[in-house]
């Protein structure tokens, strides 16, 4: 096994940082697909932070989290794109900008 | 410096010019294989932080399965306009207003972050991050959680091929 030694902040600032690219991305991309990446990115963050405090407190249960998070990552992008498959054959598009009849 | 410092920075690197791939190339294809390298990154670092399991699964199921239906989909959908190319006024108002938004959570998270003090790190049990403790703690610890997981997947897996099924009359 490898004994960390970098500190824990560079972690969590570069978990900052991808959370903050992944965020972007879900807020300007137009394409849906992508917007769901960008969510996987995020997760994937959030993992990086868990990860790093069960480093720090010598706690196996961030790593259990970080499973748990996957887990619900695997099921969301199934029934994610699942219905995003539907909306395509209605109206060949997954552009988010185009799909505007639920918007107020 | 030592070895930890320099791969601590090859993959951090690594995994911010992968993930702004995905935000900033067009093509959807190419923004899914640079996602893929931003896990294979994370992964990396995962293992850098004595997280032996997670980083194999963050190959195995994010690298592996949910990138598959990431491509099979793209393939399947294919999307004419991608840019992120605003047209109208109001759009390119928002855009400001977004980045403003991210950069005010981004800020307010680093301040967190610098308010908290950290002490030494604990010392790491000897199999830490194994497949093995990682186990014990599931099963000791976290049983129900393990439980739930499965109703969640089973319910997932359900629900893809239910919302994916094509009805009576439809093109």
């Amino acid at each position: 096994m490898i004994t960390p030694t970098i500190p824990i902040e560079h972690y969590l600032y570069l978990s900052i940082l991808l959370f903050s690219i992944g965020a972007i991305g879900v807020l300007l991309r137009r394409n849906a697909i992508v917007v769901f990446m960008c969510i996987e990115l995020m997760l994937n963050a959030a993992n990086l932070a868990l990860v790093t405090f069960a480093r720090y407190h010598g706690d196996a249960a961030g790593h259990i989290y970080v499973l748990l998070v996957m887990a619900v990552a695997a099921a969301e992008v199934a029934v994610g794109l699942a219905i995003m498959i539907q909306v395509f054959r209605l109206r060949r598009t997954v552009d988010v900008d185009e799909l505007r009849e639920m918007r107020g | 410096m030592n070895l930890q410092t320099v791969l601590f920075a090859v993959f951090a690197l690594g995994s911010v010019i992968s993930a702004l791939g995905v935000v900033v190339i067009r093509n959807p294809v190419k923004g899914a294989m640079s996602l893929i390298g931003c896990f294979f990154s994370l992964a990396c670092l995962f293992l850098l932080e004595a997280a032996e399991l997670v980083a194999i699964l963050e190959v195995l199921v994010y690298a592996g399965a949910i990138m598959v239906l990431f491509t099979f989909v793209i393939m399947l959908v294919e999307n004419k306009s991608a840019a992120i190319v605003r047209n109208t006024v109001g759009q390119r108002l928002a855009l400001p207003v977004k980045l403003a938004g991210v950069a005010v959570v981004a800020y307010g998270l680093v301040a967190f972050v610098r308010k908290m003090t950290f002490g030494a790190a604990k010392e790491l049990p000897a199999d830490f991050g194994s497949v093995a403790a990682i186990g014990h703690e599931f099963f000791d610890n976290f049983v129900f959680h393990f439980e739930m997981t499965s109703v969640l997947l089973l319910v997932g897996i359900v629900g893809a091929v239910i919302v994916s099924k094509k009805r009576r009359g439809q093109p």
